[in-house]
């Protein structure tokens, strides 16, 4: 049976998908009957879910998405200063 | 070494085939950018990355073999640009063990629980503190934040994307975290949250 600190070390792992199943429940039989421990997965947990919903603020920018397209030969150039320096 | 050298190593991609290859790169602008934000110091030379990311996409689709990840082929070709124009390669990150990075983020979490800081991601909304703290990181450590944690890839996905060792995708994505987490806990401190009316933990 695993440890409070061995299964701690795989907190990341685990959370991330990167687990041997034999691993995975060696740590789920742990948490499931410790006090300490599942606190400390549900923090991490609820980090990675913002860490992930913070995406949606990264997406590209209008101009680049433009310049882009034009090098694609989906849009016309755009306007101005955003010409790519196409060859 | 060409841009697309990855490009026969990719695994399958799951979109639509009845795009054209331009309708199918342009689908993934919004992951390439991020990337880029992840790899260049600001976002005007992001811009000029993705769009170079672009251009000598454009000039090798010749090389995209039908049915590869698009995706990760731009990230890759994204990545070859990048280091090309820094013209050296930054990686030098010691290996310590990953492990200890786990240890260190749950010994964090219970400082976190004693200051009452520890349920801000449901008290307050910590998405540009993210955004701002990714963009702190150092170089080597935000393109495997933003792969894993934002794109969800696998270590295994990263590690060919990046051309790095699973081992250092860990061991940097672990230390990112935990400095994320720090960051973040600046940023509730500053934003007056936590401290001794939530302190449930004290010393009496």
């Amino acid at each position: 049976m695993l440890d409070c600190r061995a299964t701690v070390r795989r907190l990341w792992d685990y959370l991330d998908h990167e687990l041997t199943p034999a691993e995975v429940k060696e740590v789920n039989e742990h948490l499931a009957r410790c006090e300490l421990c599942p606190p400390h997965f549900e923090f991490e947990r609820a980090f990675l879910a913002a860490v992930r919903k913070a995406r949606e603020e990264r997406g590209a920018s209008a101009a680049v998405c433009d310049r882009v397209r034009y090098i694609l030969g989906l849009s016309a150039a755009p306007t101005s200063d955003q010409n790519p320096q196409h060859e | 070494m060409t841009d697309s050298s990855s490009e026969d190593e990719v695994e399958d991609d799951e979109s639509p085939t009845d795009c054209t290859f331009e309708e199918r790169a342009v689908q993934s602008i919004d992951d390439v950018a991020r990337f880029a934000r992840s790899l260049a110091r600001n976002d005007d030379d992001a811009d000029d990355l993705v769009q170079e990311t672009y251009l000598r996409a454009f000039r090798g689709r010749h090389t995209w073999r039908e049915g590869a990840d698009m995706r990760r082929w731009l990230f890759t070709i994204c990545k070859n640009v990048f280091l090309r124009s820094m013209e050296r390669k930054r990686d030098v990150v010691s290996l310590d063990d990953a492990g200890d990075e786990a240890i260190a983020a749950a010994r964090l979490h219970n400082e976190m629980v004693q200051a009452g800081e520890a349920d801000l991601f449901d008290r307050i909304d910590v998405g540009p503190a993210i955004v701002s703290a990714i963009h702190d990181l150092p170089p080597v450590y935000r393109p495997v934040v933003v792969l894993v944690d934002m794109e969800g890839y696998n270590y295994e996905d990263a590690a060919a994307a990046l051309e790095i060792p699973v081992g250092t995708v860990r061991s940097r994505l672990f230390r990112a975290r935990r400095q994320l987490q720090e960051a973040l806990r600046e940023h509730a401190r500053d934003a007056g949250f936590g401290g001794a009316r939530l302190n449930l933990g004290g010393s009496a």
